[in-house]
């Protein structure tokens, strides 16, 4: 019992409550508090979308933490091309670059179409846009004279490019668009109270730039002078594009609504807040950080509570709604709609196949290993492609009909970034 | 820790809608109104450790009578039938203060949650919202003067008021040194000094939230502890000095009397020492100067000290 008797008499003097303290500040501060730079991967195919699948796609362009890179998809991780037998071969890296004093790249790398081959654009957390040319000889490194500063903040959301410009969000507040052949910026509005987590969408017929905000509003701008021609009030954060559809914005909030917006209506209330394009609102159980995908006049998303929802875009009457109540996970990415089935990831570390008509479950795939699914979900051929949270398999491929893992990419290491500025082409 | 969080969070954005979607405001008022909370804890935690001071050179004396390895255990019998004749748990000091703790964790990482800045940290917070209507409330405003709340303050204004009142609390609340000698002491100065330079170089990466909340924090535990007229500011500009020891009997006492230290720390004392210090030095000189034992430490000498109780003690050993 004496054993016992010196500690306690101890407790109560200032080194003990001194180590506590420490402690608990360390405690505290290694669990929750710095600031980290964290995102999912974004994830852009180079091919044209044809029903839902991207087809002649050759290259899959990723960007996560401080590296961008691309996936041939008819290599072998080896370099050897892929035979048809072989489709659940691991894919060859063909090229890696990383951003400038370790900026961190989470949008997906938006592409563009040169002579010289492509360039891609990528915001980064280091309040700039970097252009990368991988077919050139500055390989693994932004190009030197095309930077876009883009001001204090971060940059969330994915670029567009359109013409010869490119157009960003910025992680505060505001828009800009800079020049595609000198990086210089070319237009800018700041009138967001909040940042622009998203890439805008373009209307050319009427010369139109739409964007969600997180500052629950909704914009129209003129695209080539960035000025206000319109804003909805839509009472939540748009974190995610919206679907522009004949004249109609189709977009998900963080207050679990889909929304509906008229883009060509006359509206007769001020320019800041024309709540009366507001068409139609249909209420989900958790928020909407996705686009969602249209398909034979049905739009299909998931949201953050596991509910993969499919509505009617006339009425917004759902059609279903499904859930696995055993293994539910939020649905942050954009669900893929192909060949009737809808396929959509979770946080759960599954993907799964569900009828577009019933809403039956056809499929649910092979566990991500380690990591939620956070990325949009695309089809390329006959494989469905998303992204982790797992850098050892931070690109994973599925079989389209049955679910069954292909085959995963990991993130490139700063010696393969190195190895692959050196290889020949 | 979710648990601790979520009912925090709810709080943390309920205030901010009741006070005009003023972030810095909501958490002044959040930290405020946990301080009030904790505030009977953070009494009987300060009322307690007054106790343990008070008999402090008691302990002392039982410390010297029995050193040694071999007297470990009479000495902890002894200190243990001290505590129950002085009616005083040990446990009593720190108890409070883990009680505390999740409060503490909970404060945190709410506000933490609250400024989420990155798409992650806001998936998060969707599954942690108890009222899924404040989701109407995100993100909330984190620009405050030239800082985004949500990201370390770019001109370290913040961390360096961390810094300041966190060493001003802790020199506040830090008991003045009663053993000179005594390893924890200088443990403790160690840490008024080295604590706030750690919290100020956390504050350096954290959100900047994380800072006012800190600042505000310590800034209302100051006033919660002036409020108890536990604060002595000359504990704060004056440099730590050990205060002269005072004898306490300890009549089986195999140790050597320290030769008058006393009067050699008299004979140091700048011309500058408060009057008050200097009457508790005299009335300690005597007993000091008298005693065949050894030199024990006074209680602060800033407050209000009892006189002498070495000839109670003696008493009580007889």
């Amino acid at each position: 019992m004496n054993a016992h008797l010196s500690p306690f008499s101890q407790l109560s003097r200032a080194p003990f409550r001194a180590a506590l303290l420490l402690v608990s500040l360390v405690l505290l501060t290694s669990c929750t508090a710095l600031v980290l730079p964290e995102s999912w991967a974004g994830l852009t195919v180079d091919g044209t979308l044809q029903d839902g699948r991207y087809v002649d796609a050759r290259y899959l362009y990723v960007a996560y933490r401080d590296v961008v890179f691309r996936i041939d998809l008819t290599r072998d991780a080896a370099g050897r091309i892929i035979e048809p037998n072989q489709r659940a071969t691991d894919r060859f890296v063909d090229w890696a670059a990383r951003s400038e004093n370790n900026g961190q790249m989470f949008a997906a790398p938006a592409l563009e179409k040169r002579e010289d081959g492509v360039r891609v654009y990528v915001g980064s957390y280091n309040h700039a846009v970097y252009a990368f040319a991988p077919d050139s000889g500055v390989r693994n490194v932004p190009l030197a004279n095309w930077r876009a500063p883009v001001g204090t903040e971060k940059v969330i959301g994915e670029a567009l490019v359109h013409g010869d410009r490119v157009y960003v969000g910025q992680g505060d507040k505001g828009i800009k668009a800079f020049s595609t052949v000198t990086g210089a910026l070319v237009a800018s509005f700041d009138g967001t109270d909040f940042g622009v987590w998203s890439a805008p969408v373009l209307d050319e017929e009427r010369n139109a730039l739409y964007f969600g905000s997180m500052d629950r509003h909704v914009y129209a701008l003129k695209a080539d002078t960035l000025e206000l021609l319109w804003r909805v009030d839509v009472g939540g954060a748009v974190a995610a594009s919206p679907l522009l559809h004949d004249g109609v914005l189709y977009f998900g909030t963080l207050t679990s609504e889909l929304i509906a917006v008229d883009t060509r209506m006359e509206s007769r209330l001020p320019i800041t807040n024309q709540s009366d394009r507001i068409l139609r609102r249909y209420k989900t159980e958790g928020w909407i950080w996705s686009t969602p995908t249209l398909v034979n006049g049905t739009l299909y998303f998931g949201d953050l509570r596991g509910y993969v929802h499919a509505v009617d875009a006339q009425t917004f009457n759902p059609r279903w709604k499904a859930t696995d109540p055993e293994r539910r996970g939020g649905i942050r990415g954009k669900v893929a709609v192909v060949d009737g089935r809808v396929i959509a990831g979770s946080e759960s570390k599954y993907l799964r196949a569900y009828n577009a008509e019933s809403g039956a479950l056809i499929w649910t795939s092979s566990p991500a290993e380690a990591e939620r699914i956070l990325g949009d979900v695309v089809v390329v051929g006959e494989m469905v492609i998303t992204t982790t949270k797992s850098e050892e398999r931070l690109v994973v491929a599925y079989d389209l009909l049955s679910g069954g893992r292909l085959w995963s990419v990991r993130k490139p290491s700063q010696d393969d970034v190195n190895r692959l500025a050196q290889a020949p082409r | 820790m979710d648990f601790l969080t979520d009912p925090f969070i709810v709080v943390m954005l309920w205030l901010y809608r009741l006070l005009g979607e003023n972030l810095v405001l909501a958490i002044i008022v959040f930290t405020i109104l946990s301080r009030i909370i904790t505030y009977p804890l953070m009494r009987q935690q300060l009322k307690s450790s007054k106790r343990m001071r008070e008999i402090a050179p008691k302990l002392q004396a039982l410390r010297e009578q029995y050193k040694g390895p071999q007297n470990r255990e009479a000495l902890a019998r002894a200190q243990m039938e001290l505590y129950r004749q002085e009616g005083i748990n040990p446990m009593a000091g720190c108890l409070p203060l883990l009680i505390q703790m999740p409060i503490l964790f909970g404060l945190y990482g709410a506000i933490y949650a609250t400024l989420a800045t990155t798409p992650l940290q806001f998936l998060d917070i969707q599954n942690r919202l108890l009222i899924p209507e404040l989701s109407a409330m995100l993100p909330l405003k984190n620009q405050f003067l030239w800082m985004n709340l949500g990201q370390p303050d770019p001109y370290f204004v913040l961390p360096i008021l961390v810094v300041v009142s966190t060493w001003l609390q802790s020199k506040i609340m830090t008991p003045p040194v009663t053993d000179p000698n005594d390893p924890s002491a200088a443990v403790s100065r160690n840490m008024t000094t080295i604590m706030p330079l750690m919290v100020g170089l956390f504050s350096i990466s954290f959100a900047s939230g994380l800072s006012v909340y800190w600042v505000a924090s310590n800034i209302v535990g100051i006033v919660q502890y002036a409020m108890m007229g536990q604060v002595d500011w000359r504990n704060v500009f004056s440099a730590p000095k050990p205060a002269p020891a005072k004898a306490v009997a300890a009549p089986k006492s195999n140790a050597a009397p320290e030769p008058r230290r006393q009067e050699r720390e008299t004979a140091k004392t700048p011309a500058t020492v408060s009057k008050k210090r200097k009457l508790s030095e005299t009335m300690q000189r005597p007993a000091a100067l008298g005693a065949s034992s050894v030199s024990q430490p006074a209680p602060s000498p800033s407050r209000k000290s009892a006189p002498p109780k070495s000839s109670k003690a003696r008493k009580a050993k007889k």
